[in-house]
């Protein structure tokens, strides 16, 4: 083991063939106690000096270009400088982190909405938006799709996790009378959002084109019908005819893979610009 | 006075900015509202308004007989026949014919019609619509989905 | 906000002369929170975040194996389902559909209660009952539209027939409960702001278990032609 550390040489292959040369493993595979010895090959030391190497390596540093931050300081710039950690502030309030503050919540629903796209991208592979492809991929989609189901399954279900944690932040911002002054335009921008999760959960029902789909959406649109004077006009247009069909499946589909995504991204990137913006509300 | 001539011209030239850039954003919005009328689709490829639905003897007498593809129900009466809408006025549901006594149930809100189409229970708003009926060429009965007719209006053969 | 005491005295070396210019309402900068211990973001958020989608991850993958998203047969707009039922979270909208005309329960319900969310936080101390209040009756009243109409409809059927369609009745109780509200919210009664802050929270959970009891209702206790029935029936 001592040899691993005292080795000069600083190639990675190298220092395989040394490793497995110095156990002799090709030798003693055929004899007892072979195996092992062959786990030497993987010992402790053996693989911290590995990742040094790889750590040291030229592609490593061009990605990962800066050593681990250790002071607070050096943690402060990292969370400036990355564009990806640039959404938080650089320090935060012991009194934020603490769970009983967020409960989470938010952070879920942005998550939750991450996992909708990655999962309803991947359905869009086989979904077909016509009255008569629609159910079939469907039924593929549950039976003959590799994954398939297990996909269908995740996007129907961070769907409903989602209006529940939505609404759920919405609680716990209420009872923390976190809105105040001067949060209410977020408070505003989260009704919207929750708004949009709504409208996204409706025009997905549609989209498998099942009974459940088609009445949901007959009863809904004709609630929408009920508006006095431009009710009717309202209804057509959503539906693109007078009756659920072909026209409306298309636009419930482009509203709901890019439409209302879109714009629910856009208000989400603000809400979350304006969290930080408005500062502490002096509320709860 | 040369320097409150400028003065005049920068306000002049301040004033006629603003006008333009106010055309400039009526003018945008109007052209967006406007084009708001591509979404309102002009052709319908649906099923046709007007079809025949059988000859006169082969439905059944003192029944309502449903065509799901059209949602109607033919109801026959010795020799004449009405067809009623199966569209429950509520919220749209295809309503069912009863089991037991004449009339028409709505599944969604439990609405209730009269085996002419009145509503008598329930949230409907209104009567079921009753559709024009008329003979083909070939002595077929033919509906009319676009004319309807005064409730308990009835096409005799 | 800027008070005298903020005015400092001007040096006697310092040429410049200092002055007040004015007050100004608003909150000073937030310094209340630098008194606060700060930590970095990185890492105690980040791992935090990390950890928490993972969880999320985890359990959503575990959910989906167990239980399959419901799926029914084919679109067929010639036969209704008996009973057809919204989405769950549409739940309370349906059953409120039972007891008062689309226009209420589909259009006027939703946008108030949609607009009385969004200004809420522009309602403070006392007034904040006003918005909690109202958000309860918006639920609570269309339940009743059919008792008001029969009401009217016994007085006067042909103008009860004729407002019907427009639930003018419902609309008109919820603005006078709306006046309601604000000649309570100045009453002597709510003079304590703590006291009408309980109360509007209270009003506020009552709403919520409202919304919920209705979604339970329509998720299990609604059979077909949307009739009561019992879960275990």
């Amino acid at each position: 083991m001592s040899t691993d550390q005292a080795a000069p040489e600083r190639g990675v292959w190298r220092r395989l063939f040394q490793a497995i040369r110095k156990t002799g493993a090709y030798q003693s595979l055929g004899q007892a106690g072979g195996p092992a010895r062959l786990s030497r090959v993987f010992s402790g030391s053996f693989c911290r000096a590995l990742a040094a190497d790889v750590s040291r390596s030229v592609p490593w540093k061009a990605v990962f270009n800066r050593p681990l931050p250790q002071t607070p300081k050096e943690q402060s710039e990292i969370a400036i400088s990355s564009f990806w950690l640039h959404i938080h502030p650089a320090t935060i309030t012991r009194r934020s982190l603490k769970f009983s503050t967020t409960y989470g919540l938010g952070g879920l629903c942005a998550g939750l909405f991450m996992m909708l796209v990655g999962t309803g991208v991947l359905l869009m592979f086989y979904y077909v938006p016509a009255t008569d492809h629609a159910y079939k991929d469907m039924v593929d989609l549950q039976h003959v799709v590799s994954l398939g189901r297990l996909l269908r399954n995740m996007h129907r279900w961070s769907a409903h996790g989602l209006v529940v944690f939505v609404s759920l932040h919405m609680f716990r911002v209420f009872m923390q009378k976190a809105f105040k002054a001067p949060r209410q335009l977020n408070w505003v921008v989260g009704v919207i959002l929750l708004v949009f999760t709504m409208m996204l959960s409706f025009t997905g029902y549609l989209l498998p084109w099942d009974q459940l789909a088609l009445w949901a959406v007959t009863v809904g649109t004709n609630m929408a019908g009920a508006i006095p004077i431009v009710g009717e006009k309202f209804r057509f247009v959503l539906l693109g005819g007078p009756t659920v069909d072909q026209a409306t499946l298309i636009r419930f589909y482009v509203l709901h893979v890019v439409v209302l995504p879109l714009v629910m991204f856009i208000f989400m990137v603000y809400h979350f610009w304006r969290v930080r913006k408005d500062g502490f509300s002096g509320g709860a | 006075m040369p320097e409150f001539n400028v003065v005049e011209e920068e306000k002049k030239s301040r004033r006629f900015f603003m006008a333009g850039l106010f055309a400039f954003f009526t003018s945008f919005g109007l052209i967006v509202i406007g084009a708001l009328r591509y979404i309102v689709p002009n052709v319908q490829y649906g099923k046709a308004e007007r079809f025949k639905v059988g000859m006169p003897q082969d439905f059944p007498d003192k029944q309502a007989t449903y065509i799901a593809d059209q949602q109607i129900f033919i109801v026959r009466e010795g020799d004449s026949y009405t067809a009623i809408s199966a569209t429950c006025t509520h919220l749209g549901c295809a309503v069912r014919a009863n089991n037991a006594a004449p009339g028409f149930f709505c599944p969604c809100h439990g609405s209730r019609y009269e085996a002419d189409g009145k509503n008598e229970a329930g949230p409907a708003p209104r009567p079921l619509d009753t559709f024009e009926v008329s003979l083909g060429h070939q002595g077929e009965l033919v509906v009319d989905k676009r004319t309807t007719v005064p409730r308990g209006s009835r096409f005799k053969v | 906000m800027a008070t005298e005491d903020s005015v400092q005295p001007v040096a006697e070396t310092d040429p410049k002369e200092y002055g007040l210019l004015g007050f100004v309402q608003g909150r000073p900068p937030a310094v209340a929170d630098q008194e606060e211990e700060r930590v970095s973001v990185y890492p105690h958020l980040i791992s935090r975040e990390f950890l928490a989608f993972g969880v999320m991850f985890m359990t959503l993958l575990v959910v989906s194996t167990l239980f399959d998203a419901p799926l029914e047969e084919l679109a067929n707009p010639g036969k209704t389902p008996n009973p057809a039922k919204a989405p769950w979270y549409f739940l309370s909208l349906q059953e409120l559909l039972h007891y008062s005309p689309p226009f209420i329960a589909g259009f006027v319900v939703p946008s108030v209660l949609v607009l009385t969310v969004c200004t809420l936080p522009f309602f403070r101390g006392r007034l904040l009952v006003v918005p909690t209040g109202l958000l309860l009756a918006t639920i609570i009243v269309p339940m009743f539209d059919g008792l008001i109409w029969n009401v009217i409809h016994s007085i006067a059927p042909g103008f009860a027939d004729a407002i019907r369609v427009y639930g003018l009745p419902t609309i008109a109780l919820l603005i006078l409960t709306a006046v309601g509200l604000f000649k309570w919210a100045l009453s002597s009664s709510m003079d304590d702001p703590k006291r009408a802050e309980r109360i509007s929270t209270r009003l506020f959970i009552v709403f919520v278990l409202f919304l919920l009891a209705l979604v339970l209702i329509g998720e299990y206790f609604r059979g077909p032609e949307w009739k009561w029935v019992w879960p275990w029936q």
